[in-house]
């Protein structure tokens, strides 16, 4: 009984509290802030868009339990929209370069997600901006946030004592820290891939794997750029009477749209869409593949081939459907631990990474 | 995100609003706000908020035991809020219909859900 406890013991121990250098989380924080920022300017510009609309319409919108907490005036108001700018951008900056580390990230993380509230509170919910806003809250409190930074530098400049010896490089990349953080990163994607295969199980059913819902998104019916009526409420068939005293219908749900804009990707949704036993395949992986989205949590080559086939999947929907979800792409390449990957490629493979990186030799583990 | 099983049996549905003054009537829109989404938002705040879906358990938003009296509260805050540029058409209403279409989007039939009275800011739900 005791060697089974020790067995779980020494399991968690090793599983959360070993150290490594990678993937390093430094380098994680300042790549994703960076795409982030370029996607809310991109976007948004200078977030116009998510002040007060007047007083009736605001007391209709209300803040997620988690920005309510913080207690902020809800959404921003008009004379207040300047200054919060400034900051969003200045802490997005200084969170991504690393000043004053921890409290720009604690302070961009929450600027987002208050932001993302807003909109949701308004009526769209941003699935992509939601995981980066978690994945940054976390980065506020675990080890490794602070490698690949201005602070690091300035230390590494000036500590001569503590840094003896050590390269720019080896100095970015950090000494070895404990894995938890990457753990809880990778628990955060798990929960996100597995809950979305679940969903469609739970509320599409098996039917779902019919393929008949993917041949809607891709068959041009969901489109807003071909012609005819894009009604985007829905209900099955088979609606209950008292489910009706609404309106004699009793809908449940509403789709989303397909705004793909290329005729090419278009003409390719539609082809994949005429084949029925292509689109339930098609369906059928979409949904396994979500449904094992725990394998993130498993060490080796499980993991990488998870999130690599996480990467083809985005951006085979962006193709699609104008849904790349970049910053999931992002997050699932930097969350393979490449370091892993190079140790358990063949010699010969070493090799020629080891000719392109030869002026970039990289600490061990 | 895509959760919800769309077949070829699956009735899709849009709403319509329409202003009314004696005989006449004309399409009227929510009120926007402007910005990238706001169209497309405010027909899922509408559902999500304040129409609120008839399943059990909706992710999409719904209320334990919703009756008529709490859902026509609703809609008279929602008209109120959103059909502000409207205050003015006292002699006016605005009805609210449902038109339902096919999964290849051939409209079959409409339903009218009620009036919303802008004088009194009251939403009189009238169907059945």
């Amino acid at each position: 009984m005791n060697t089974i406890s020790q067995q779980k013991s020494n399991f968690f121990e090793r599983y959360f509290f070993s150290k490594s250098r990678y993937p390093n989380i430094g380098l994680i924080r300042l790549l994703l802030i960076a795409l982030c920022m370029l996607q809310v300017f991109r976007n948004y510009r200078f977030l116009d868009v998510f002040v007060s609309i007047d007083p009736v319409r605001d007391a209709l919108h209300l803040p997620s339990t988690l920005i309510g907490l913080f207690h902020l005036p809800f959404p921003i108001q008009k004379e207040y929209l300047s200054l919060f700018v400034i900051a969003f951008y200045t802490a997005g900056f200084f969170a991504m370069l690393g000043i004053f580390t921890r409290v720009s990230v604690f302070i961009f993380s929450i600027m987002l997600l208050y932001i993302i509230d807003i909109q949701a509170a308004r009526g769209v919910f941003d699935h992509e901006y939601t995981l980066t806003g978690l994945v940054l809250l976390v980065m506020t409190f675990i080890p490794g946030t602070g490698n690949f930074s201005v602070d690091r530098f300035i230390s590494w400049k000036r500590n001569k004592a503590k840094y003896s010896n050590t390269s720019f490089l080896e100095a970015m990349i950090g000494n070895p820290e404990y894995i938890w953080g990457y753990k809880l990163i990778l628990i955060l994607a798990a929960c996100t891939y597995f809950t979305s295969g679940l969903s469609k199980i739970r509320w599409g059913g098996l039917a779902w794997l019919d393929g008949q819902t993917l041949t809607y998104y891709l068959d041009g019916s969901a489109s807003p750029f071909t012609p005819g009526e894009k009604p985007m409420f829905i209900s099955p068939p088979n609606v209950k009477e008292e489910e009706k005293w609404k309106d004699g219908f009793g809908i449940y749900s509403y789709s989303y749209g397909n705004r793909q804009q290329s005729p090419f990707w278009r003409s390719t949704g539609n082809a994949l869409a005429a084949s029925p036993k292509l689109m339930m395949f098609i369906a059928a992986s979409v949904v396994i593949f979500e449904l094992l989205g725990f394998l993130l949590l498993f060490e080796g080559w499980s993991r990488v081939i998870y999130l690599i086939g996480a990467i083809i999947m985005h951006r085979s929907i962006g193709f699609l459907m104008n849904l790349p979800f970049l910053s999931f792409q992002l997050l699932c390449f930097l969350l393979i631990d490449w370091h892993w990957v190079y140790q358990h490629l063949g010699k010969r493979l070493q090799l020629m990474i080891d000719k392109l990186f030869k002026r970039f030799k990289l600490p061990a583990n | 995100m895509f959760g919800h099983y769309i077949g070829k049996e699956t009735n899709f549905y849009d709403f319509k609003y329409f202003l009314v003054k004696d005989t006449s009537e004309q399409e009227i829109y929510p009120d926007s706000y402007g910005g990238f989404f706001s169209k497309i938002a405010i027909k899922r705040y509408f559902f999500n908020n304040v129409y609120v879906s008839v399943e059990k358990i909706s992710p999409f938003g719904y209320i334990k035991n919703d009756n008529k009296e709490m859902f026509e509260n609703r809609m008279s805050r929602f008209f109120t809020a959103y059909f502000q540029s409207h205050n003015q058409d006292t002699t006016s209403k605005i009805r609210l219909d449902v038109y339902n279409y096919n999964r290849n989007g051939e409209f079959k039939q409409k339903h009218t859900i009620g009036y919303y009275d802008i004088t009194n800011h009251n939403f009189i739900h009238t169907w059945k």
